[in-house]
C-alpha cells in the first residue's frame, strides 16, 4: 500500500471529502477487523472495536503524525481499543471461557475453521501483550519496526516478546494435540 | 545457544535480517543442531498460523464505520486556533488598499431570516465540541456590487461565536472591535486559509479575506463587566476605504 496514497486520502478527508473517507476505510477495515478479531475472539466485539477505532482515528486526524505510517497509527488505536474491550469484559466477568469453550460454529466442519478455532483458543490463553505481538506479526504482517511503533516499545522488546509469545503459543497448541 | 542466537533464528524466519545477519545465521545453523531444530519449530508455527484464512468483514461494517464519522463540511470550518497559543501580535501579508466607499447599513437579525448556512456552520463547530446547542443572538447581512456576506453571533453560556460567510470580489480588510472590557477573543477557525492575514491587539482584530470565505471567531465573556456599549463593531474595507460596517448586539454584561 502506498503511503503517498494514504496521505492524499487523509488530506482529502480533512477537507470533508466523504469519498476519500470511504476509500481510506476500505483500505484498512479488513486487516484491522482481522487483528481485532484475533485479539478478542469475538466477531461482534471485533466489529465494535473496528468502528470505534476508525471513529477515534478520524476524530483525532489532526494528531496524526505523517512521519509514521497511517496503518501503524490505526493499528495502535485498534490494539488499545481491543485491550480496553478485554478489560471491560473481565470487569463484567464475561471473559472468554464461554467464547473459547463454545461449540463449533456453523461451518466448523471445515478443517480451516477448526484450525482457526483452535488457534483462537490458544491465542486467548496468552497475555494481552503476547497476543498483540502475535496478531501484529502474523495477521497484519507488520515488521518488527512497525510492531514497535504500534505498541510503542523498542524493537529489541518486540523480538524478545515475540519469541516468548511464540513459545507459549506452541505449548498451548501442543496441549491440544497439534504439533506445529 | 543463547537468547541472541534464538532471536537471530527468529529474525531469519521473519525475514528481518540484513546480509550480515543472514551470514551469521547461516554459520549458526551450520554448527548447531539445536539451532536447526528451533528454526524448524518456528517455521512450522508460522505455517500453522498462516493456513488460517482472513475472516471476511461483516457486510454492514463498512457502512456503519463511514456513517458514524463526521468530517468537516467541504468548504466548511477548519480547526480552532487558540489566540492564547499565538504570539501576542501576528500579522502576515496584510494586503494594501484603495477606493470604493459605500454607505453603511446595519442589518439587525429578525425572525424568519432562515440562517440555515449559519446553523450549518455552527453545527460544524458543534461537532468540535464547542457550540452545540448555541442560540443565535444577532445577525447582519450586507450586499454591495460584487461582494456580499453575512455575520451571525451565536451564544452558548459565556462563549460566543461570530460566524462569517463572505463572498468578496477583491482583497477585503475585516475589522472587528469588541466592547471595552468584558469580552475577549478566544479562538478562530478557518478552512483553507480563509484569512490571508490576521492581527489582533486587545479588543480589536483585523484580517484580510478574498473570494468565498467562511470562518468563525470565538469570543469569551470574562468576569469583569463591559464598560463600553455592548456591541461588536465590524467594518469591511477595500482599497483602504470602508465599504460596509455594522454592529451586532451582545447581551449586557452581568
Amino acid at each position: 500500500m502506498s503511503d503517498d496514497r494514504d496521505l492524499a486520502l487523509i488530506e482529502d478527508c480533512r477537507r470533508g471529502d466523504r469519498q476519500a473517507l470511504g476509500s481510506l476505510v476500505r483500505r484498512y477495515e479488513r486487516p484491522v477487523y482481522n487483528a481485532a478479531f484475533r485479539m478478542l475472539g469475538s466477531a461482534d466485539d471485533a466489529a465494535d472495536v473496528v468502528q470505534t477505532t476508525f471513529l477515534k482515528a478520524f476524530e483525532n486526524l489532526h494528531r496524526y503524525n505523517p512521519q509514521y505510517k497511517f496503518f501503524s497509527w490505526i493499528y495502535r488505536i485498534a490494539v488499545n481499543e481491543s485491550i480496553n474491550q478485554l478489560n471491560r469484559r473481565k470487569r463484567t466477568e464475561e471473559l472468554d471461557e464461554r467464547r473459547v469453550a463454545s461449540g463449533p460454529g456453523p461451518d466448523a466442519t471445515l478443517v480451516a475453521d477448526q484450525v482457526s478455532e483452535e488457534l483462537q483458543a490458544a491465542l486467548m490463553t496468552l497475555s494481552d501483550d503476547h497476543r498483540a505481538v502475535i496478531v501484529l506479526r502474523h495477521f497484519t504482517e507488520s515488521s518488527y519496526r512497525e510492531i514497535g511503533e504500534v505498541l510503542q516499545i523498542p524493537e529489541k522488546t518486540v523480538k524478545s516478546r515475540l519469541f516468548s509469545a511464540r513459545k507459549a503459543m506452541k505449548a498451548q497448541l501442543e496441549r491440544k494435540g497439534y504439533t506445529p | 545457544m543463547n537468547q541472541n542466537d534464538r532471536e537471530l533464528i527468529q529474525a531469519g524466519v521473519d525475514d528481518e535480517l540484513d546480509a550480515a545477519g543472514r551470514a551469521r545465521l547461516e554459520a549458526l545453523l551450520a554448527e548447531s543442531e539445536e539451532a536447526r531444530a528451533l528454526q524448524e519449530d518456528l517455521e512450522r508455527l508460522a505455517a500453522f498460523i498462516g493456513q488460517v484464512p482472513p475472516r471476511p468483514v461483516p457486510d454492514e461494517l463498512h457502512r456503519r464505520i463511514v456513517d458514524g464519522i463526521d468530517l468537516p463540511r467541504q468548504g466548511g470550518v477548519g480547526r480552532w486556533l487558540n489566540f492564547a497559543a499565538l504570539p501576542g501580535f501576528v500579522r502576515y501579508g496584510l494586503a494594501g488598499a484603495a477606493a470604493v466607499v459605500l454607505t453603511v447599513a446595519v442589518y439587525r437579525a429578525g425572525e424568519g431570516l432562515a440562517p440555515e448556512a449559519e446553523r450549518d456552520l455552527v453545527g460544524t463547530i458543534a461537532s468540535r465540541g464547542d457550540m452545540a446547542g448555541g442560540r443565535e443572538v444577532d445577525q447582519f447581512r450586507f450586499g454591495v456590487p460584487e461582494s456580499n456576506g453575512q455575520v451571525t453571533l451565536v451564544a452558548r453560556g459565556d462563549v460566543y461565536a461570530l460566524a462569517f460567510d463572505l463572498d468578496l470580489a477583491g482583497p477585503t480588510a475585516v475589522e472587528i472591535v469588541l466592547p471595552d472590557g468584558g469580552y475577549r477573543f478566544d479562538a478562530f477557525a478557518q478552512q483553507d486559509d480563509a484569512l490571508s492575514a490576521v492581527s489582533w491587539s486587545g479588543n480589536r482584530l483585523e484580517a484580510v479575506a478574498e473570494g468565498k470565505r467562511r470562518f468563525v471567531l470565538r469570543l469569551r465573556r470574562g468576569s469583569a463587566p463591559s464598560t463600553g456599549e455592548p456591541v461588536i463593531a465590524l467594518t469591511f474595507s477595500q482599497d483602504g476605504e470602508a465599504v460596509y460596517s455594522g454592529t451586532l448586539d451582545l447581551p449586557p454584561s452581568s
